[in-house]
């Protein structure tokens, strides 16, 4: 049996020998430099540009700008930013092009014959820009009238869904307490450990071909089709090795830049590769964050713990562009109110341009901002009723039958109340915390007589797949080889590993379904020239998707097989069960096909005058379903879980006045190695739609309720970084 | 375009000095236009943000013999200009006759940038967030000035001008570092407050010395850093120290006293108010510490170093002048690699363009490890080292990691066998640290581990299937 085996990643020898090569280690040799030029500028509309210094300089291959890019516009979900800001668009896009709107916004793309002449050709581009007013923040976007897509009329809250559900002055009326509270969600940097890089190139047949990491090889190709009016066969989009993405990798960064400069530069007969490396600065930067955002919760309770009233309003800060904020709002909107059955709910989720850096896809794509509110309001409850958190969890969460937020049926198969049960038994929630005392100072002992310890507990749901209507699909293609017996398999594949193990898990799968040793199957992966469409690597979806269209496929292959073909080649699409837009008015909708389910306890320890804390024993119980490949799994948990202490604890991104301040790792904290043990409780269900290879793990982890206990402070701000959130260590320590 | 992406600065000549004479000639004719090389590390990174452009030349002194070492001289301990932090931890001249220097040296940055990094570089960058600076000023120490016109001894204390500038002419070189070694009578402590354990940036910290006789304080030096233009003595603190048994009252008071006399700021690491508490803090659990004899208490009985002697900065003299396009050479992998390099190039570029791309650059500062090598057995991070100051040396990179390619390192196989890779970009850092661990240390502990990786960043695993895979191999080597 492959399927369920601890089977070594596929990749493992390449990436341990240095073997494996990254986006930033191709062609060398012979190859061109490439320079994306940032604006600068959050605000500013360009008034000229003049690259004649740049193209001067003997080293120079080309200076592209706004004027070469046939539909100078792009964007995952909707067009709304240009590929180049400039003066000289060809006027053939909707976005009006010479408005700078991020600090990220790029103006020039330089080739030369070294680095060190890109970057001083792109320091030779002289602008003139003339200052608009900056819409900083949320406050600003909502108060003020300086709009940062005037053309998308009168408002920077451009998207919004609501959900009104039963009846909230019944639900009021029944309410015996409330609970309230603000919160303000941070940034999240993804932080994956290789910056943005690609080469470009003519391939031998001709087609504009950009090596890059990336989450969804064909959208990336439909962009720069779109932008470039090129036909689609005539753009190739590959993935060698990605070096983490969680996200970050969905939307564009160096694609259309390149295949720009491929394209253009081959016309003139240029054969020389061009290469673009980003620095850690220009990653941080450039690409998208996980949301800020500012959100407002009041919930009414009974005094037996039953929640009879949710109201919430939100508001996600999607920076300059779209990117996927649409998407993430709908998420956030979906979770924002735990994991409960709810009967009665007011939400407004909003999202807002400013012209601070876009919010885009991360690791649970608006689950975490929407679990650390319905988390925090949870333990309120729990504190003013005097009832334990766990219980009263399990007296409102979401059972199998129950209606959702969306007032349709839950999605067969809801093993919240198992998930919640088998971490409290697990954690042994009723003793004491599994945590040493922080240490403040490395060269002294901790204080014991300044450390409180205690343990918190929240639990999470997240959807698998794309979510409200969106149409999808995943293909995948199988050729049997042999003469009487199948002896080797070859697997064409668009699905993108970005460290997860897909690979790995999806040979499993084609093992299983064609009766080949692993080894005995070759695989060819994310290349748009010999695989298809696999959709992208993101919303849990890509081991279920990918799996079954294996399965077709294979099934596909064995009919040819059996046809006497050889060698015997299945191809297949796998559509999921439909989603449903939801009701703009009530939110009413079945969204998703398929949800994952996740609780987790916490031990944590925190020196009361220096506000350092301590993470102990942590116990992470997900529904993972089918687990394809245990070691794998147990992998993405725990990647999970650290990533969700950063985004707790340590990792703060500054951002004012549209300029990010840290962008550097060594300003920007995320998780070294740790002290603190981990315990996974992966449950299997069993469940065929449950999904993937798991981005949920984290979601659960909020200071405040970790924190709750121990510190006899609620933080509604993550991170809880006692030096830069607080006034005072007196303030960080003192009672509410 | 975007501040971040200035152009480095870049200087147009390297010159390596074979002694003292001529490195001290060499300021001589270059003046301001010169700055010294020697770890390398903060410099390579000024002229990366170009924090620094007002010279073309780097001189580096690596190549002088005789100053990498650490001695006693009527009661003095010696510390010569290329000692490394990690030398220090490992002296127990250092230890024994001068703790808060070697706890400040241990906190600094990460192994590999420890390997590497020197204590005299440290006091000559005069951020007042450095950490040997205070244990030096607790210390009393005096560092001595030479130039062509002679040797000039400064007090520490009177060394410093403000932010990032010292008394130190463009013709002088820091030749000797020097501080009377504490008695049997004197304790000493340092402390740090940081945002991390490993590879953090002081958001405070203190070194304390307290000389009792017959339980009465006799003598007390505080000395103070990140809350201050410089590094800053506690005067009054002192004072109430003086004449007391350093007993609790006395212990708060002086705590509140040190923390009375700082002029912290706001910035992202921390605010004000928390620095200013940070103080009372620090100094009160310091004090507390020499007082109840627990200053030593947390020094590891063999610092994990991962690298033989913490890091000799000894080079290999292949490289006497060089231009922008000249030709170095070194044995990398045990075969011999030569190309093209210039003044400030790093080993991390030098290594990638020379083909050996398995060493990955995640951050170029030194944070994420990812182009951890081994320079003469040292795990080093690549990226703040310059080329020139490597050629002659060995060089070990991930590509030279396996013995064969049917004969892993036993930490490569470990890694396949546990699910400790996951997107691998971040896995020949840690693997070269890694290994350099259980190739150095016989039996490792858990602690050991993390600290040999505390200079690695990893964003995919959480690290924990990389602890095991590490203990996993290190029972494989024993």
């Amino acid at each position: 049996m492959s399927v369920g085996s601890q089977h070594p990643r596929v990749d493992a020898f390449g990436k341990v020998t240095g073997e494996t090569d990254y986006p930033a280690d191709l062609p060398a040799e012979g190859a061109l430099h490439g320079k994306v030029v940032f604006s600068g500028q959050p605000h500013a509309r360009m008034v000229s540009i003049d690259v004649s210094a740049a193209k001067a300089d003997p080293d120079v291959i080309a200076v592209f700008t706004a004027a070469d890019v046939p539909v100078n516009e792009y964007g995952l979900t909707m067009y709304d930013q240009p590929v180049l800001v400039g003066v000289d668009s060809t006027g053939r896009a909707d976005v009006a092009s010479d408005v700078s709107r991020w600090e990220a916004d790029q103006i020039a793309f330089v080739v030369a014959t070294s680095p060190d002449a890109a970057a001083r050709a792109a320091a030779a581009i002289s602008v003139e820009w003339e200052q608009l007013p900056i819409v900083a923040d949320i406050d600003v976007a909502l108060g003020d009238h300086t709009r940062v897509h005037p053309e998308k009329g009168d408002s920077n809250t451009y998207y919004t869904y609501r959900i009104r559900k039963g009846d909230m002055a019944a639900g009021w009326e029944a309410a015996e307490v409330i609970v309230e509270g603000t919160y303000e969600l941070p940034h999240q940097e993804h932080a994956f450990l290789q910056p943005e890089a690609g080469v470009g190139y003519i391939d031998k047949s001709g087609r504009v071909t950009v090596k890059v990491a990336g989450q969804w090889t064909y959208e990336d190709q439909a962009q720069i089709v779109h932008a470039l009016d090129l036909p689609q066969d005539r753009v190739r989009v590959i993935y060698p090795a990605i070096g983490g993405a969680f996200g970050g990798r969905e939307d564009m960064s160096v694609q259309i830049v390149l295949a720009l400069a491929a394209w253009k530069l081959g016309e003139q007969g240029e054969t020389r590769p061009i290469r673009t490396v980003w620095s850690r600065e220009e990653s941080i930067v450039g690409h998208h964050k996980r949301h800020r955002g500012r959100i407002r919760a009041k919930w009414g309770a009974t005094r037996e713990g039953r929640v009879t009233a949710v109201e919430t309003t939100a508001y996600l800060d999607a920076g300059a562009y779209n990117y996927t904020t649409n998407k993430v709002l709908g998420n956030l909107h979906l979770s924002v109110a735990g994991p409960y059955n709810l009967p009665n709910a007011h939400i407004d989720s909003h999202a807002v341009y400013t012209n601070s850096v876009p919010g885009g896809a991360f690791r649970g794509f608006g689950a975490p901002q929407g679990a650390f509110v319905a988390e925090s309001q949870m333990n309120k409850l729990a504190a003013i009723l005097g009832m334990d958190p766990v219980e009263l969890r399990l007296i409102n969460c979401l059972r199998e039958g129950d209606p959702g937020i969306t007032q349709t049926e839950l999605p067969p198969g809801v093993s919240l109340p198992y998930v919640i049960e088998g971490c409290r038994d697990r954690s042994d929630w009723g003793g004491p915390a599994t945590v040493a005392a922080p240490q403040a100072f490395a060269s002294l002992p901790p204080d014991p007589n300044r450390v409180r310890t205690g343990r918190g507990f929240a639990c999470a749901y997240k959807n698998v797949g794309f979510s409200f209507g969106f149409p999808e699909s995943c293909e995948a293609r199988i050729e049997l080889r042999g003469t009487d017996e199948v002896e080797s398999v070859t697997l064409h594949h668009g699905g993108a590993d970005v460290g997860q193990g897909s690979h790995t898990a999806l040979l499993q799968i084609a093992a299983e379904a064609t009766g080949v040793d692993v080894e005995n199957i070759e695989g060819d992966f994310s290349d748009t020239a010999s695989s298809g469409d696999s959709g992208s690597a993101s919303a849990s979806r890509l081991s279920w998707m990918a799996g079954n269209s294996i399965l077709g496929a294979a099934e596909e292959a064995q009919k040819s097989w059996l046809d006497g073909d050889r060698p015997a080649v299945g191809e297949f699409r796998f559509t999921p069960p439909a989603t449903e837009a939801l009701d703009p008015k009530t939110g009413a909708g079945q969204p998703n096909f398929a949800y994952g389910y996740v609780a987790e306890a916490v031990d944590v320890a925190v020196d009361l005058d220096t506000g350092h804390i301590r993470i102990g024993n942590v116990v992470c119980t997900v529904d993972v379903g089918k687990a394809i490949n245990p070691t794998l799994v147990e992998g993405q948990i725990e990647g999970a879980v650290a990533q969700a202490h950063g985004y707790a604890l340590s990792e703060q991104l500054h951002v004012a006045d549209g300029h990010i301040l840290n962008p550097r790792l060594s300003g920007y904290l995320i998780p070294g190695i740790p002290t603190s043990q981990i315990t996974l409780s992966p449950t299997s269900s069993n469940i065929p739609t449950r999904g993937g290879l798991w981005e949920s793990a984290g979601w659960p982890k909020c200071p405040s309720s970790r924190m709750y206990r121990p510190w006899s402070r609620r933080f509604t701000t993550p991170p809880a970084s006692g030096s830069t959130s607080s006034r005072s260590r007196r303030a960080v320590s003192s009672p509410p | 375009m975007h501040e971040v992406q200035q152009a480095p600065h870049r200087a147009d000549r390297y010159e390596r000095p074979n002694d003292l004479a001529e490195a001290l000639e060499l300021l001589a004719e270059y003046g301001p236009g010169a700055r010294i090389l020697a770890g390398g590390s903060d410099l390579l990174l000024e002229m990366q943000r170009r924090v620094r452009t007002d010279f073309a030349v780097l001189v580096d002194i690596t190549g002088i013999a005789g100053l990498n070492t650490i001695a006693e001289s009527d009661g003095r301990i010696e510390i010569g200009p290329l000692v490394t932090h990690n030398q220090a931890v490992a002296s127990p001249l250092i230890t024994g006759g001068g703790l808060p220097l070697a706890q400040a040296c241990w906190e600094v940055g990460s192994p590999q940038l420890r390997n590497r990094s020197t204590i005299a570089g440290n006091l000559v960058t005069a951020s007042p967030a450095n950490d040997t600076i205070s244990a030096l000023w607790a210390l009393d120490a005096t560092v001595e000035l030479s130039s062509m016109l002679g040797v000039r001894p400064v007090r520490l204390r009177e060394f410093y001008t403000g932010v990032r500038t010292t008394v130190i002419e463009p013709d002088e070189l820091l030749t000797k570092i020097s501080f009377p070694a504490l008695g049997d009578d004197s304790v000493g402590v340092f402390v740090k407050l940081g945002l991390r354990r490993a590879q953090a940036i002081s958001v405070v910290h203190a070194a304390m010395i307290v000389t009792r006789r017959d339980d009465e304080v006799v003598a007390a030096s505080i000395a103070l850093g990140s809350v201050a233009p410089t590094i800053v003595s506690a005067p009054a603190a002192e004072a109430i120290l003086v004449g007391s048994r350093l007993d609790s009252d006395t212990i708060s008071a002086a705590a509140l006293a040190a923390a009375g006399g700082v002029t912290p700021i706001d910035d992202l690491r921390a605010t004000a108010d928390y620095r200013a508490d940070g103080v009372v803090v620090a100094v009160e659990r310091g004090l507390r510490a020499i007082a109840n004899s627990a200053a030593r208490l947390e020094w590891p009985l063999e610092p994990v170093l991962i690298g033989p002697e913490g890091g000799l900065l000894s080079g290999g003299g292949a490289v006497d002048t060089l231009v922008p396009g000249d030709t170095i050479a070194m044995r990398v992998n045990g075969a011999t690699v030569s190309g093209e390099t210039r003044p400030d190039e790093t080993l991390l570029d030098w290594l990638r363009i020379q083909g050996l791309t398995g060493t990955k650059e995640g951050c170029a500062e030194g944070e994420c490890g990812a182009c951890t090598v081994w320079i003469d057995e040292a795990a080093v991070m690549a990226c703040l080292v310059a080329a020139p100051a490597a050629a002659g040396s060995t060089v070990v990179t991930i590509e030279g990691l396996a013995p064969s390619p049917d004969d892993l390192h036993p930490v490569q196989q470990a890694f396949i066998d546990h699910g400790a890779v996951q997107c691998g970009f971040c896995i020949p850092g840690i693997l070269m640290a890694a290994a350099r661990l259980v190739e150095d240390t016989a039996a490792p502990t858990r602690d050991d581990v993390t600290l040999a990786l505390s200079g690695n960043l990893c964003r995919c695993t959480g690290y924990y299937k990389i602890i095991d895979a590490v203990m996993d191999a290190a029972g494989v080597t024993k």
